[in-house]
């Protein structure tokens, strides 16, 4: 007798048991070899996906600080982890607590998860930064004219041997999955609070890895928000 | 052959489950399948948002690009070598058509979705050194579908045809008027063998947008002069010289001598400022202006605004409308409406919205 699957069997009651057990294994070890081709991918997926997750967080928040300053003709000061979310300080300054902080996401209204300090968190958990110009004494953040030259740049390396933007105004970035645990130079860079940011292509090489997401707001565009709005009236 | 025993179980029960197993393989399989496809029309559908969103992004700091330069109203030639700056050369470009300058705009690499950097076009009477006035009644030759435009910005798109990509070669990217030898004609055709998204920045738009940063600076200049000198200055002849005539409290903004005090002059109040050197040499007879004595107050009404009256006002003209000549010293060649009806009181604004073919002034009144 012939079974379905094509296997020919005999009617005796064990001999049926052992062959079914012989033909699950075989279902178990294909379905086993299925599924490990598929966690890589999925693993892999699910990466990529918290990637873009980031990129579109700080899409917004670019998007937000343009939209705060069209209204106020100013940008906020970074949040601290003190701030509770809002800018420090809240109200347009020419010296803000700081020019290398978070984001102030209670300030410009940005929804999302966030920490128990009220600061805006990347798909890692960990706090989006935000950094501004402190370029004719902080008038970015009190009142912004069209004679200001801001003074960050973002370079395609620590070394900045390749310059992708020499005069922008502030930028915004999530320190990726390894957060603020790095040793690579590039990464380290835009952590160091100076006026030179990096920004690359992704790598996961050990100790040049680059797993940042950054974003910076350039003053032409802001420029056209500001006079659109007439707020360099 | 052995007989089957009666109280046997069926052997094909057990096979079936495992047939069960592989047809849920199979549907999973093919699941996958469904879901690897969507993807891929979903990363298409991206694609096209990127495309859209740089086309914009790099609208937009052009735009600002030009509002911030000492003489508004300038833009950057292309980038002819790939760096990502500007290449100037002389009173024009090395290049008319490039890749958009994303290193002087300070704009990251923008690039179209597909992976290919942004092309930009420029009017060679819009770059810095040119020798045009820049000014909103300058003459523009660049055109996207006969619409005149300063400047267009074009993503290429993924290869079609035989295009292999080689760096800077306009027809590897470009096709259509896009890629051919004219390099200030410029379409939106869209075909299954020409992809390029293209924008332009109006010519209206543009100078309206530029307006208001001059008359800003202009207003700035007015007001500062009268904190020093108790006074607005007195009007000029609209047409020329633009020189103070004593009590003439309509026409030309003075900006090449003052009165009753000069620019520059020590005043009761402070030191008189100086017009900005564009101001002098790009708008002198571009703007209508009308101003009121500290004694008469805010004299002047302005239909359509929230701020009138006022004891000051400025006009900047847009680009010239159909039935306008420029250069002329007749002010109906260069304002419509009640702006039109010169000398007046009475003023007419109208929002960016709100402009048409008949109106396109740009006002401020302070």
């Amino acid at each position: 007798m012939t079974s379905p699957m094509g296997f020919s069997f005999t009617a005796h009651p064990g001999r049926s048991a052992g062959f079914n057990l012989i033909e699950m294994a075989i279902v178990l070890v294909i379905l086993g070899v299925l599924l490990g081709g598929l966690i890589t991918p999925f693993s892999t997926q699910l990466e990529a996906s918290k990637r873009r997750g980031a990129d579109t967080l700080i899409d917004d928040v670019h998007d937000a600080l343009l939209g705060f300053a069209a209204t106020n003709g100013r940008l906020p000061c970074p949040a601290t982890a003190a701030s509770n979310g809002l800018s420090a300080p809240n109200t347009a300054t020419t010296a803000c607590t700081t020019n290398h902080g978070f984001v102030p996401a209670r300030t410009l209204g940005i929804n999302g998860s966030v920490n128990t300090n009220n600061l805006l968190l990347d798909p890692w958990l960990n706090p989006i930064r935000y950094s501004v110009t402190n370029v004719g004494t902080g008038a970015y953040t009190n009142n912004i004219t069209l004679a200001l030259v801001p003074d960050f740049r973002v370079c395609q390396q620590s070394a900045c041997t390749g310059v992708l933007a020499d005069n922008v105004v502030a930028v915004v970035f999530s320190t990726g999955e390894d957060g603020t645990t790095t040793t690579s130079p590039d990464q380290l860079e835009n952590t160091d609070g100076d006026t030179t940011f990096v920004d690359r292509t992704f790598s996961e090489a050990t100790g040049t890895e680059f797993n940042d997401h950054l974003r910076w707001i350039s003053p032409t565009t802001l420029t056209y928000q500001l006079v659109r709005a007439g707020q360099l009236d | 052959m052995k007989p089957v025993p009666l109280d046997a179980k069926p052997p094909h029960f057990s096979s079936g489950a495992a047939i069960l197993i592989f047809i849920t393989l199979i549907l999973l399989a093919a699941t996958s399948l469904l879901v690897v496809e969507l993807s891929v029309n979903q990363r298409l559908q991206l694609r096209t948002n990127d495309k859209a969103s740089s086309l914009g992004e790099a609208q937009q700091a052009l735009l600002g690009y030009a509002l911030a330069q000492a003489i508004p109203g300038t833009l950057p030639c292309p980038d002819s070598t790939g760096d990502g700056l500007a290449n100037p050369n002389g009173a024009n470009c090395q290049s008319q058509l490039g890749l958009l300058p994303t290193r002087t705009l300070n704009l990251p690499e923008l690039d179209d979705g597909s992976g290919a950097k942004l092309w930009y076009a420029v009017d060679l009477n819009y770059v810095g050194n040119a020798t045009a006035l820049k000014n909103s009644s300058v003459t523009t030759t660049l055109r996207l579908d006969a619409r005149t435009v300063s400047a267009v910005v074009i993503a290429p798109g993924p290869a079609v045809d035989n295009q292999s990509r080689q760096l800077l070669v306009r027809t590897d990217f470009l096709e259509g008027l896009n890629a051919d030898a004219d390099l200030a004609e410029y379409e939106s055709t869209s075909s299954a063998s020409q992809n390029d998204r293209i924008v332009g920045i109006d010519v209206g738009r543009y100078w309206a947008l530029m307006e208001r940063r001059v008359l800003i600076d202009a207003t700035q200049l007015l007001n500062a002069y009268r904190a020093a000198c108790n006074e607005y200055p007195w009007a000029a002849n609209f047409g020329g010289p633009y020189t103070s005539v004593n009590s003439q409290q309509n026409g030309a903004p003075p900006l090449n001598t003052a009165l009753p005090d000069n620019w520059g002059a020590a005043c009761a109040g402070g030191t008189a400022p100086t017009p900005a050197t564009y101001l002098v040499n790009h708008w002198i007879d571009q703007l209508y202006y009308g101003m009121c004595t500290a004694a008469q107050g805010n004299c002047l009404t302005v239909l359509g605004s929230s701020v009138s009256p006022v004891a000051g006002i400025l006009l900047a003209p847009g680009i010239a409308l159909a039935s306008q000549t420029r250069p002329d010293s007749d002010p109906g060649d260069y304002f419509e409406a009640e702006n039109d009806s010169l000398p007046t009181t009475q003023f007419r604004q109208r929002t960016l919205n709100n402009h048409t073919s008949s109106y396109n002034d740009i006002t401020n009144g302070f």
